[in-house]
């Protein structure tokens, strides 16, 4: 109880610090409620591994405000978070003397995200999450705008506006379904939908906020540009944690209530929306012509493919909600690796193009070593978390007979391979002639490119130790209701 | 409440969402963004089961949606004070010349 | 009690011979040449060490196995069993002479840590695919093949080296794919399935025969790749850019081979022979490989680069283990499986002679090699011998080989499988005795009558000569002792009696 309040209250209590201390003292009060965040998650992951499932009621005599819900899925992502958190607060630090480095806002802007996605992946009810939503929604895009300049302001505005589209579209798309079921709890769902046209409507309208803020093709149109453009320090809490938090959100409705309303059509429906997102990702990605575009059109079909999990999961393979979770988390730790290090690159070699990374190997081999090993992972190669992932969803997709998403996840997989493979490739090729590696024109630190080799190193370390991970994801999970409907 | 309702209410958000991003003027876009949010309140506050916590809800949500809109109108504003002109917002700004 | 922890942690200890020289080589400096060398050779000189060890234990009727869970279910097995030995012991002295050979061959290169590092990695990736006791283990260290391979291939980092390792990314990454799918499907309909146990396989016959012949289809399909059947072989000529040592680990050790040692175990060791059989896999496979050995004989005839004729040779020689497979008799598995070793000799000679030679001489053309032997007679001496062995001359290896596939396909009632032997070994011989004539006949261009040229200096580095001569000695000795105990025929012949009896 104590921790699941904990993990929300202390990066909160950090952020109102790191709001009123002077510009100084931000870091490191910002880095200790981080690191005691992270320990508050490793507590509550071992409680719930532990002693199962726990609720905490908000709210006094009868009348119940929220519900804070620990499951595995929740506490699994609230883990994750504190890590990626934690290491681009340790980056943003070593960062700090540069030019391109943090502004004083990033620290409570950052505790703020942080202290919202744990909410969300807590949220046991719809308002709760609609709240939380609303959080996260102000800090990242204020993050965003962080870095100033006409075309970033453009792609924050965007990108927040589509956020607050999808949370008006997603409140009153939860207060019809209040109306209808008389409950907001997520978990009392099941059974109370029914062919009831208000709360259908209530489902379908908090369905496509979802798919607006995760998001997916077709309503991707604003993250290219918001996860490409935002500083290195902020876009892999946006890549690796922000567009998971709305799949969560997703996945429990669906896994839910939705559960029992899904006809097979609208399940495949929304798996063929993830395919098309995995293809049509992949192929911008291998157009893209900056290297942080790539990225943010490999978030696309990254993204596309937890979609793709949803039919599989409906159609009650336990293996697909594992595979589907557990790629949520094996793509933020190497994605994030991969942004921090393409920064790094970017600022040392002078220039943010795929054909400006000429050389990197040699040049800055622990940031150019690090996006390989995050590589392997994103791609789905053993033994890395990705693999794990993409395993259990290939084999879900067998088993279930729908061996379509099978040759899509292979498929995207070969996109992945191919547009990484171009990065790569510059990395390894002699310096060109087209810059002169003698005079990087940032001077950064090396110590810095560690933390983007940890964070892909953690990628490997989960695929070859990835049991308690699957272990904690059946805490609690939906697997009896989706088998029952 | 009738479901026509509802079914206008969710017209009325889709529509609402697409004319944002088409819109060239900051005012009408917060204008319209205000609306939206009015009627999203407005239709929790009916919907609620028992009037006492929709009520609840209902101030929660609009004190979030107002702070929200404040933010929005400041980042708009941040950006005309940089070149005199309001953002336009119906194309990727990545592909921007 | 200890003595079955050590015989689990031999396998381990196998791979970290390998995989801790990489570790130790990637945190290197560049200039620190000498300390390099070491561990370069401490580890591979451990790695055949221990090697004998294994066939010393195995001998004596020791079972070496190591597993740990990976996932629910799926553990990662390292098991010796038969088969893995002969592999095992194929890439551990195989890597010791090219391990020799590449610190002659890059002396006062470029990137040498980084190279030696990821040369490291794939042994040990080869290693893991020899030991491995299931499908999810092979794939594990099948990919890591493909992953510490490709910056060998692109070593010189220039314009053709980084088209060749595209090609070779490509080709690689979509077979791994293929092979995950028919892995994960065999997973779904068997569950976990390990090597050499064919209860699950045997079960599922009756009811699922299709399923089981398109998982087979995929298999060999993910596999195929690598040992670059036709038509998926496109990928071998052009990552011939690496440097000399990367393609004779590449052609001889590691990556073709370990397609075709998937190959073998798939079919001997997952389905079994008599299974494979029942659902009619083995024809196909064997038409499959005659094609290749043609179509890479023909191809090779038209090249005149001396690295990408040796390529295409090497599509078509790879073939002859499949075809070993084909052949469901005792004679015909015999002679695929010791040509897992001749072709890895023979192949691994004829490449240490192309790389001296474009080294001293600056020679990569076969058009330029006109009395390149009196220049360098041991090099070439070596050459001349591999040749003769791919040809099939008697008494070398390569005649070994195709004499006892002749005689399985005799045995087996497959007649046909001598006139595919006969035409390519006059294919074989049309490529590369005109190469020997040239070399041996033909005077040095610009030379005068008469005045021989004599550079000893050619050959005075052992670091570069010694290997070619060792392994080019090594097929004329495995041919001339096939009968003798240890032999690798005598040992193939061993395999070949349990498989065809299983």
């Amino acid at each position: 109880m104590a921790v699941t309040l904990a993990v929300v209250l202390m990066p909160m209590l950090g952020a109102g610090l790191a709001a009123v201390l002077a510009p100084k003292w931000r870091p490191p009060v910002a880095l200790t409620a981080l690191a005691l965040t992270l320990v508050a998650a490793v507590l509550l992951v071992r409680a719930v591994l532990m002693d199962g499932a726990m609720q905490v009621r908000l709210g006094g005599d009868g009348r119940m405000i929220g519900l804070l819900s620990a499951d595995g899925l929740g506490s699994a992502m609230l883990l994750l978070s504190a890590v990626v958190t934690l290491a681009a607060g340790v980056f943003a630090t070593l960062q700090a003397r540069e030019p391109t480095g943090p502004r004083a806002s990033y620290w409570p802007l950052s505790l703020t995200l942080l202290a919202g996605l744990h909410g969300l992946f807590l949220a046991g009810d719809l308002l709760t999450a609609y709240l939380m939503l609303e959080v996260v929604a102000v800090a990242g895009a204020a993050m965003v705008a962080w870095g100033g300049g006409r075309q970033l302001l453009a792609a924050a505005t965007r990108y927040f506006y589509a956020e607050l589209v999808a949370s008006i579209t997603f409140l009153v798309g939860a207060g019809l379904v209040w109306t209808a079921t008389d409950t907001t709890v997520i978990a009392e769902l099941p059974g109370r939908i029914g062919d009831d046209t208000t709360a259908l409507l209530g489902l379908a309208l908090m369905t496509v906020a979802l798919l607006l803020k995760v998001p997916v093709v077709p309503l991707h149109f604003w993250l290219p540009a918001a996860h490409a453009l935002a500083p290195s320090a902020v876009s892999p809490l946006l890549s690796g944690l922000v567009v998971k938090s709305a799949f969560v959100v997703l996945l429990r409705l669906w896994a839910g209530g939705g559960a029992e309303v899904a006809t097979p059509v609208l399940a495949q429906l929304l798996g063929a929306l993830g395919a098309v997102a995995i293809i049509w990702g992949g192929l911008l990605a291998l157009r893209a012509q900056r290297v942080k575009q790539l990225v943010a059109y490999s978030t696309v079909a990254q993204l596309g493919l937890l979609v793709v999990a949803l039919p599989m999961v409906l159609a009650g393979a336990e293996g697909a909600w594992k595979g589907g979770v557990f790629h949520a988390i094996a793509h933020a730790l190497p994605k994030a690796a991969v942004l921090m290090a393409v920064g790094l690159l970017a600022a040392s070699l002078g220039g943010d193009t795929v054909d400006r990374l000429e050389g990197a190997a040699a040049h800055r081999p622990l940031a150019a070593f690090a996006v390989g090993i995050a590589a392997i992972s994103l791609i789905g190669l053993p033994p890395t978390g990705g693999f794990v992932a993409k395993w259990y969803l290939v084999v879900a997709s067998i088993t279930t007979g729908q061996w379509w998403w099978a040759a899509t996840i292979v498929l995207g997989s070969l996109l992945t391979a191919a547009y990484l493979a171009r990065l790569l490739q510059r990395c390894f090729a002699a310096a060109g002639e087209n810059h002169d590696l003698d005079a990087p024109s940032v001077p950064t630190r090396r110590g810095i490119d560690v933390v983007a080799l940890a964070l892909a190193a953690s990628a490997l370390l989960l695929g070859l130790y990835p049991t308690w991970l699957l272990g904690l994801l059946e805490v609690g999970a939906p697997l009896e209701v989706i088998a029952r409907g | 409440m009738s479901s026509a309702l509802h079914w206008f209410a969710a017209a009325f958000l889709v529509g609402g969402g697409v004319a944002l991003f088409r819109c060239r003027r900051r005012r009408h876009r917060l204008e319209g963004l205000a609306a939206m949010a009015l009627g999203g309140l407005l239709l929790t506050l009916l919907s609620g089961p028992d009037r006492a916590s929709a009520a609840v809800v209902a101030t929660l949500s609009g004190l979030t949606l107002a702070g929200l809109l404040a933010v929005a109108a400041a980042m708009e504003r941040t950006a005309r004070r940089d070149a005199g002109t309001d953002l336009t917002l119906d194309r990727d700004p990545l592909r921007w010349p | 009690m200890a003595e079955l922890d050590l015989n689990a942690a031999l396998p381990v200890l196998l791979l970290l011979t390998s995989l801790v020289p990489a570790g130790i080589i990637f945190l290197l400096a560049e200039e620190q040449e000498r300390t390099r060398r070491v561990v370069n050779m401490a580890g591979a000189l451990a790695k055949v060490v221990l090697t004998g060890v294994l066939i010393a234990g195995v001998l004596g009727g020791a079972e070496y196995e190591w597993r740990r869970a990976l996932l629910p279910g799926i553990d990662l097995v390292l098991r010796v069993d038969p088969i893995p030995l002969l592999f095992v012991t194929l890439s551990s002295i195989l890597w010791l002479t090219t391990t020799v050979y590449a610190i002659g061959y890059l002396e006062k290169g470029q990137r040498r840590s980084r190279f030696f590092g990821f040369f490291s990695l794939c042994v040990t990736a080869t290693i893991g695919i020899a030991l491995a006791g299931n499908l999810v283990t092979f794939l594990l260290f099948y990919e890591l093949l493909t992953i510490a391979t490709y910056p060998l291939v692109v070593h010189q980092g220039d314009r053709k080296a980084l088209i060749g390792g595209r090609a070779y990314l490509l080709y690689s990454v979509t077979g791994g794919a293929v092979l995950l799918v028919a892995i994960a499907w065999l997973h779904a309909l068997a569950g976990p399935v390990e090597f050499l146990d064919y209860t699950p396989l045997a079960g599922l016959v009756d009811d699922n025969a299709t399923s089981l012949t398109l998982i087979f289809v995929l298999l060999i399909a993910g596999l195929g790749v690598k040992t670059a059947l036709v038509p998926l072989h496109g990928w071998l000529p052009k990552a011939m850019v690496a440097p000399a040592p990367v393609s004779s680990l590449l052609h001889a050790v590691a990556v073709v081979k370990a397609g075709a040692y998937g190959i073998v175990r798939v079919v001997y060791d997952l389905y079994g022979l008599a299974l494979a059989q029942e659902l009619r896999l083995l024809t196909p496979l064997l038409v499959l490989a005659a094609v290749t050995i043609v179509y890479g004989s023909l191809r090779a005839l038209a090249q005149d680069d001396l690295k990408r004729r040796l390529a295409y040779s090497t599509v078509s020689q790879l073939s002859y283990i499949v075809l070993g497979v084909g052949i469901a008799s005792l004679a015909g598995v015999t002679g695929g499986l010791v040509h897992l070793i001749h072709q890895g000799i023979q192949k691994v000679t004829l490449f240490y002679c192309a790389g001296n030679l474009a080294k001293q001489l600056g020679v990569t053309r076969i058009s330029q090699m006109r009395g390149v032997g009196r220049r360098m007679p041991l090099t070439m001496g070596a050459f001349t011998v591999a040749a003769l062995g791919m040809i099939g001359i008697p008494p070398t290896a390569g005649f070994v080989t195709k004499w006892h596939l002749g005689l399985g396909g005799l045995q087996a009632g497959q007649g046909v499988v001598i006139w595919i032997l006969l035409l390519s070994s006059v294919l074989n011989a049309a490529y590369f005795l005109p190469i020997i004539a040239r070399i041996w006949f033909l005077r040095p261009e610009g030379e005068e009558a008469g005045a021989p040229v004599m550079e000893r200096d050619l050959e005075r580095d052992p670091w570069l000569v010694l290997p070619a001569v060792v392994t080019g000695l090594s097929v004329l000795v495995v041919g001339l002792l096939a009968g003798a105990p240890l032999s690798p025929l005598n040992w193939a012949a061993s395999i070949a009696a349990e498989v065809v009896g299983s």
